[in-house]
């Protein structure tokens, strides 16, 4: 394989996927027959109300939860047939995650929540992730609350935090749930631009999001509604 | 990956102190009665071992064993030998032996000692002596030690169960100063020793023995045949090495023997008996007092369930960034054994300090050893990783979506 091989593989590659969820006797169907392809380098937007399904359409890109049926190609390989273990190397190798109330460890102070990654990839000295964690921290304007505990901090210097755990294994993929959804909107920019920089500096970003103003850092955007892609204007109009 | 997993898990309890400490009290109480009622037992057990010899495994009884013929005619007669003066002058060429003593009776300890016939008026009864070993500093009750001058008369420092039992006396005060009849010749009371407290410890290992001096000892024991040798050897020797070489030296002067020169083994299986006994009663109230164990232990699986279920969400999250199934097990695993291993240390300590307590009562004496420590300890960090087991397996078996979206 040449370079410009492996630079075609698109990185997520979702074909006719399907989600159900079991409720009582019923199935719900949160995800249609759904394609999707995420090609390196794009800041994708998916814009959706409530219950659309965009938490659960992230999930199964994130091997947190399985596709009912379809195929879904992550880097080339197939993905459907993954062990625990395995999912969780891919989780913690190649993606980054990052969700709408933050999820730091609240016993762990700020810097020990961004080793965190490092310490289940087990592949860094301690030295080596201290001064990898403070680079990141610092990257997010963060040098100066190593040592503060979680619960100090805003909710945009928490935001900011689970970003830089989000780089510290340097992933495929950074993926955002409504990063935005619990700031004031002031600080909700702050946290977008810090995205948009990471996205020119070449990493790929999926980010969900019900804020029709947040379309203006993507690169691409797709609509979502009861578990089907609309067009822009289906979307607007509907 | 261990350091920040003690580290964390270090963290996520420090969060939660009082509930730590109040889990760890069942396993602190456990161990402590357990530490407390071993280190009491293994203080027993030593001073009983003491009490039937303060020379302890040190002393190597060589007596002679016929070579027993199965097709003899007469399988009731065997060859009896009696040692000699000069036996026990061959032996002392040999190595790592300290002390060589003839043995005219069965006794215990190292020192020579006879059995002897006393009597008091219409009293008998039969006594072991010893030739005064402490050279004057015999633990003497009633009356008075030896003194430079009783070197040459026939003098006796009485046990003062020899007193009481054998010559039927009940107040010492009664026989000082008046003559007994020991192997048909008087000798003058000039002593009765301690009386054995109640638990039947006591420093002296010649207690129950009483003590005359060397030559009038001498004088007495011409007449006994010897019927063993005793050996003191030095510490770590290999005993069977020196029995065996005792036999080897001993049969080349006395070719015309057929058996052979053998260990004594029967205050050696006495010694044991008595230690394995006490051992038992021992191990039966530890293992009681274990049971409390049991119940720390299933609070600490309660805790650990608890634990578990209000860190869904950090479990949840831990998953989501590559944390996989067997990292979220060690975590609780950890945190279980680091629980019951502090509340372990703490009640040895604790059991410790209690035993120290009750050692202040006389006659009880209480030995916390290295290896009890060690058990303590083991079995706490056991009892962490047996109950926390199972919240362990829940806690990694755990969906991470639903642990982080609760
Ligand atoms: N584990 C689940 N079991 C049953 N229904 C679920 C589950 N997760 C989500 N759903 C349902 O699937 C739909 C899509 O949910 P979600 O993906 O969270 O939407 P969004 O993130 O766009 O708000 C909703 O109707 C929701 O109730
Ligand atoms: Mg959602």
């Amino acid at each position: 394989m040449t370079e410009q091989d492996i630079h075609s593989t698109p990185l997520i590659e979702l074909t006719d996927i399907n989600k159900y969820y079991p409720v009582g006797k019923n199935q719900l169907h949160v995800l249609k027959n759904l394609n999707l392809t995420i090609e390196r380098g794009e800041f994708l937007m998916i814009m959706g109300k409530s219950g659309s399904g965009k938490t659960t359409l992230m999930n199964i890109i994130g091997f947190l939860d399985q596709i009912s049926d379809g195929t879904y190609q992550f880097d080339g390989e197939d993905a459907s047939k993954l062990s625990e273990n395995e999912k969780s190397k891919l989780r913690n190798q190649y993606l980054g995650f990052i969700f709408q109330q933050f999820f730091l460890i609240p016993s762990l102070n700020v810097r020990q929540n961004v080793e965190l990654p490092m310490v289940y990839s087990g592949n860094k000295k301690d030295g080596k992730r201290k001064e990898l964690a403070n680079h990141y921290l610092s990257l997010v304007g963060l040098e100066d609350k190593t040592h503060v505990k979680t619960t100090e901090l805003s909710g945009g210097q928490q935001q900011r935090v689970a970003i830089a755990r989000a780089l510290v294994n340097d992933p495929l993929l950074i993926m955002a749930d409504e990063p935005t959804g619990a700031l004031d909107s002031e600080t909700g920019q702050d946290i977008m631009n810090i995205l948009t920089e990471l996205n020119k500096q070449g990493k790929t970003i999926v980010m969900v999001t019900h804020d029709n103003d947040m379309r203006k850092y993507a690169t691409r955007v797709i609509y979502m509604k009861d578990g089907l892609f609309l067009t822009e204007e289906e979307y607007l109009n509907a | 990956m261990l350091r920040n997993l003690l580290l964390s898990t270090f963290l996520s309890l420090k969060a939660h102190k009082l509930r730590v400490f109040l889990t760890m009290v069942g396993i602190i109480i456990g161990i402590a009665a357990v530490v407390t009622v071993s280190s009491i037992g293994e203080g027993m057990k030593q001073s009983s071992l003491k009490m039937l010899d303060s020379t302890g495994s040190n002393v190597v009884r060589l007596i002679y064993r016929p070579d027993v013929d199965e097709d003899s005619d007469s399988p009731g007669e065997f060859e009896t030998y009696a040692f000699s003066k000069n036996d026990l002058k061959l032996l002392r060429k040999l190595d790592n032996i300290t002390t060589i003593s003839a043995d005219y009776g069965y006794g215990f300890g190292a020192d020579e000692s006879i059995q002897v016939s006393l009597s008091y008026f219409d009293n008998l009864g039969g006594d072991q002596v010893i030739a005064n070993p402490g050279n004057g500093k015999n633990t003497v009750a009633y009356g008075r030690d030896f003194i430079p001058s009783d070197a040459e008369r026939n003098v006796i420092i009485l046990s003062y169960q020899t007193m009481k039992f054998s010559l039927m006396v009940n107040k010492p005060e009664k026989l000082i100063g008046r003559a007994i009849d020991v192997d048909g010749e008087k000798f003058l009371v000039v002593g009765i020793k301690n009386e054995p407290d109640d638990m039947g410890m006591n420093m002296d290992p010649n207690l129950f023995s009483s003590v005359i001096p060397k030559k009038a000892f001498n004088n007495l024991s011409k007449s006994k045949s010897i019927n063993g040798i005793k050996l003191k050897v030095a510490p770590d020797t290999d005993r069977d090495q020196i029995v065996e070489e005792a036999n080897e030296k001993l049969k080349e002067y006395h070719p015309e023997l057929t058996g052979n020169f053998e260990e004594d083994k029967s205050s050696e299986q006495m010694r044991q008996e008595v230690e394995n006994m006490i051992q038992q009663v021992v191990m039966g109230l530890v293992f009681i007092t274990a049971i409390s164990l049991l119940v720390g232990g299933i609070g600490v699986m309660n805790i650990m369930y608890v634990s578990v279920s209000e860190r869904k969400r950090e479990i949840g999250i831990r998953r989501a960034i590559g944390a996989k199934p067997a990292n979220i097990m060690a975590q609780f695993l950890l945190e279980a054994a680091f629980i019951t291993l502090l509340g372990g240390v703490i009640g040895i300590l604790l059991g410790w300090g209690i035993s120290q307590l009750i050692s202040t009562i006389p006659g009880i004496e209480a030995i916390l050893s290295v290896k009890m420590t060690l058990i303590s300890a083991g079995v706490s960090i056991a009892i962490g990783l047996i109950f926390g087991v199972i919240p362990a397996i829940n806690a990694a078996k755990m969906d991470p979506i639903k642990a982080i979206y609760q």
